[in-house]
């Protein structure tokens, strides 16, 4: 029983980091209708940012200040010099265009940084404590906290402020929206920003657990796609609770179903995600899909 | 001196004309109706006065040129437009919708007191305000509407046939709202109406459209007693 | 009586028409026919390579240009066409042909089976199933060892020409796959042609449309899902003859995005756009790689971007687009002409009729 919950706070753990990459394609999806296939590879791009300033003798903590800063700018760059272009075009194209963003951004990273793997330094202590017979460490701990940290930030900031509540006008009514005076280019572009701030720091977390290549991104990605999934890809609750699900599902079945070997196990949770959306393709915390025309 | 002035206005979408050579006035703190059958342009002229349909000629607001601004440059300069069909935030509460209509403002104090004015305006909104706009009646959503848009504090407001599909005595309702906003606090106002009766009774200026043209105009008084408006709009 | 002589004057016109269309076609059947006698082996085998994505695209151009599905997950079709084929050859002793057509009907069945949620998702969903179909090969490869060779793949017999053929083995399989994508493609051609075509172009639009003409649309999204997953079953066979070789990392998401930029380079909703799409994938890939590992990724994704910005009707469209103005501005000319002539024909029997009386 004891290692059965064990399992579950690790699957916790690794749910929080998809969870994270989950709200910013939540985020994204909801300001612009788009789902952005190329936010793992920006989230890796903002991994590297940090291990360059490490490299460069930036203090841990100011290193990955400092790339989620030049994410954010980034992402803001992305919208307004590409994505704007067609964001009103049919959805095929814009999956084409996130695809090919996806494709730019990870030879851009593999041409400055190189194939070969790098690590960059964890920002939590090597330390573990235990509650009862469970174990958690620092790491754990610390992810967990900066989910909790920046899923209230998105809360507040989006129902309690001028500028989220601006940004939810102009993804719900674009036009209306423009003509009480809010500048949708401008929330677009915000709304991009802050996806890939939030994609930062899920790279910036997924770095030091794993090693920085350029394409450490590519199986979290599709988990976080599940995660998002689970909430219709439209709400915040949703994307939290689908990365619990990913990840303790994920936890569960390697604990438990050795016999269908590493490989297999990968994809069951995906498979759950299969069901969710032929079941209940609007999620299960999403509102009913609004198309938009 | 006029707040909101249209000189010679001609618009349309892709090659296809809409507006010719339109031209109309609204006066400080007056209201200002725009009548004409169904499609003879009323909707494309507050479109073009938001800046969402390119033209030709002159719109000024207080004198200002807006030519070349986008609709929310414009929004922030002081033209509220309420669109047809309502265009409310579907999904945002109704307290909120509220907060939005005001975000060219800054002033935070007067804002919730303005809120709570909105409320007093139109009750049922006060009831429903943690409820989100999709779910409110239409005749709700039009007051939401309304409200958005006084939000702004603006300096014109542009209302576009807000008595569609509405109960006549919510009709009623809205209207003498509408008229206490103008006199309470000098919102100048240009509606687009095609049931003219009420438009009529609370307007000073009114101006008739037909394909496009301006036919018609003066005092409201004088377009109301005209023999062909009467026919045409009022019913008798 | 003016219009006598104008409609003669038009027949001859299509009946050139008729004459060159022909005259095209025996000269493209004679130069595909003897291309592997002139150029060396290895270039028929590229070109082989060519035909064999060529069918595989055409598979994604139904599924994303003609219906507008995104599916990520033609890889996925790809490789089980070609393991399909080849673990049939192993293991029920079947010559190449049946299993090419095994292969064929398996991944109709998958494609099928794949394409039923397809029905009811649009766009993003499906993108997000196809993509799980696409980064479940690998695994699965992995996991069914024993027969797939795992990782490290397996050696496939290549077609082995009869002893009449006197060309050589890559030419013998030149002609194998020729034929199957000239049988492939006219077959596609008559499905998207007529009604097909008009109900295809339909949900494209709106499905709203393609229903109000009495079109089952899910009925015909699941089969064009079904028909171009096969397609890519059969392509995949092929290019897994044609190589010898068989192995998972041919198959990675990366082959899917590639169909995607070549359909799109070529042109969404065209027959030929398929074409140049495996031209694409023959060519681009291995000169891009040259340039280093970074840079094919770069290529695909500048690629894609502009394609989608720039040049939406990919190389195929856009050419039919000045082709058919061009076309528009003769037909034009040709009415005016004809006008003309009508006009002087009225006018020369007005002044008959005026010397008449």
């Amino acid at each position: 029983m004891q290692y059965f919950f064990q399992q579950i706070v690790n699957g916790i753990g690794d749910g929080a980091i998809y969870a994270s990459l989950g709200l910013a394609l939540v985020l994204i999806y909801r300001t612009t209708n788009i789902a952005n296939f190329a936010q793992g590879e920006m989230a890796t791009f903002s991994a590297y940012i940090a291990w360059q300033m490490v490299d460069w003798g930036v203090p841990l903590w100011w290193s990955f200040l400092i790339a989620i800063v030049v994410s954010m700018i980034v992402g803001v760059l992305a919208y307004l010099l590409l994505v704007r272009s067609v964001q009103h075009r049919d959805e095929l194209t814009i999956v084409i265009v996130t695809l090919g963003l996806f494709l730019a951004f990870n030879s851009f990273n593999g041409a400055i940084w190189g194939f070969l793997q790098l690590s960059l330094p964890s920002p939590f202590p090597e330390k573990s404590f235990a509650i009862g017979a469970l174990r958690f460490n620092a790491e754990l701990v610390g992810t967990i906290v900066i989910l909790i940290a920046i899923s209230t930030g998105m809360f507040l900031l989006l129902q309690h402020t001028r500028l989220g509540t601006a940004l939810r006008a102009s993804a719900s009514n674009a036009t209306s929206a423009m003509l009480v005076g809010v500048p949708f280019t401008a929330m677009m572009a915000i709304g991009w920003g802050l996806a890939a701030g939030l994609g930062a720091v899920s790279g910036l977390l997924v770095g030091p657990k794993l090693t920085l290549d350029p394409n450490m991104m590519g199986a979290i990605i599709i988990y976080a796609f599940a995660a998002a999934v689970v909430g219709g890809l439209t709400s915040y609750r949703g994307a939290v609770v689908g990365g619990a699900i990913v990840g303790i599902s994920q936890a569960l079945s390697m604990a438990y179903l050795p016999w269908l070997g590493s490989d297999l196990q990968i994809l069951l949770p995906l498979m759950l995600i299969v069901a969710v959306l032929i079941i209940k393709p609007e999620g299960l915390f999403g509102s009913t899909v609004v198309v938009r025309v | 001196m006029n707040v909101l002035e249209i000189k010679g206005v001609s618009a349309g979408y892709g090659r296809i004309p809409v507006l010719h050579d339109v031209s109309l006035a609204v006066g400080e703190k007056s209201i200002a109706v725009l009548l004409g059958a169904n499609g003879a342009g009323k909707t494309t002229t507050l479109r073009a006065v938001s800046g969402m349909v390119k033209y030709t000629g002159q719109i000024l607001l207080d004198g200002k040129d807006l030519k070349g601004l986008g609709p929310d440059r414009i929004a922030r300069l002081g033209i509220a437009h309420g669109v047809q069909g309502r265009g409310t935030f579907s999904d945002l509460t109704v307290e909120d919708n509220l907060a939005v209509g005001a975000f060219r403002r800054r002033d935070k104090a007067e804002i919730a007191a303005d809120i709570e004015q909105m409320y007093a305006l139109f009750p049922r909104l006060r009831e429903r305000r943690k409820q989100k706009a999709g779910s409110l009646s239409g005749g709700e959503q039009q007051m939401l509407a309304v409200g958005r848009a006084l939000m702004l504090k603006p300096r014109v407001m542009l209302l576009d046939e807000p008595s569609l599909g509405l109960a006549p005595v919510i009709i009623d309702d809205l209207y003498e709202a509408l008229q206490r906003v103008n006199r309470s606090q000098g919102i100048a106002m240009l509606i687009v109406e095609q049931n003219a009766n009420l438009a009529l009774e609370i307007a000073n200026d009114a101006y008739v459209l037909e394909t496009g043209s301006m036919v018609l105009s003066g005092t409201a008084r004088d377009v109301s007693e005209n023999d062909g408006v009467r026919a045409a709009y009022l019913g008798n | 009586m003016s219009s006598i002589g104008i409609p003669a004057l038009q027949s001859v016109r299509h009946g050139d028409v008729a004459v060159t269309k022909i005259g095209i076609g025996f000269v493209l059947a004679v130069i595909l026919l003897g291309m592997p006698l002139v150029i060396p082996e290895y270039q028929t085998f590229q070109l082989t390579g060519v035909m064999t994505y060529a069918v595989a695209a055409l598979g994604l151009n139904l599924i994303t240009g003609y219906v507008g599905q995104v599916s990520l997950g033609h890889n996925a079709f790809f490789a089980l066409g070609s393991y399909a084929a080849v673990l049939s050859v192993v293991y029920l002793g079947v010559n190449d042909v049946l299993g090419v057509l095994i292969a064929a009907i398996v991944t109709f069945i998958a494609g099928v089976l794949a394409g039923y949620p397809a029905k009811r998702l649009r766009g993003l969903y499906l993108a997000l199933i196809t993509l799980i179909l696409a980064v479940s090969v690998i695994p699965l490869v992995k996991q069914f060892k024993a027969y797939t060779g795992g990782a490290a793949g397996l050696m496939v017999d290549k077609p082995v020409p009869p002893a009449w053929f006197t060309l050589g083995q890559d030419a013998w399989i030149y002609y194998m796959v020729l034929a199957f994508t000239v049988v492939v493609f006219w077959l596609v051609r008559n499905f998207v042609g007529g009604s097909n075509g008009r109900a295809l172009a339909g949900i494209r639009e709106g499905e709203l449309a393609a229903s109000s003409m009495g079109v089952d649309v899910n009925r015909l999204k699941v089969i064009v899902f079904g028909v171009g997953s096969m397609l890519a079953g059969v392509g995949g066979a092929l290019a897994t003859f044609t190589i010898g070789f068989i192995g998972p990392d041919s198959f990675t998401l990366m082959l899917s995005i590639s169909f995607l930029a070549a359909i799109v380079v070529g042109g969404l909703g065209t027959i030929w756009g398929a074409l140049v799409a495996g031209l694409f994938l023959q060519f681009v890939p291995s000169y891009a790689s040259d340039l280093g590992q970074a840079f094919s990724g770069a290529v695909y994704g500048g690629i894609l971007i502009a394609c989608m910005t720039l040049m939406p009707n990919g190389i195929v469209g856009s050419l039919m687009k000045i082709t058919s103005s061009r076309r528009e501005a003769r037909k034009a000319a040709d009415r005016a002409a004809a006008k003309s002539a009508e006009k002087a024909a009225v006018k020369a029997a007005a002044d008959r009729g005026v010397r008449a009386t």
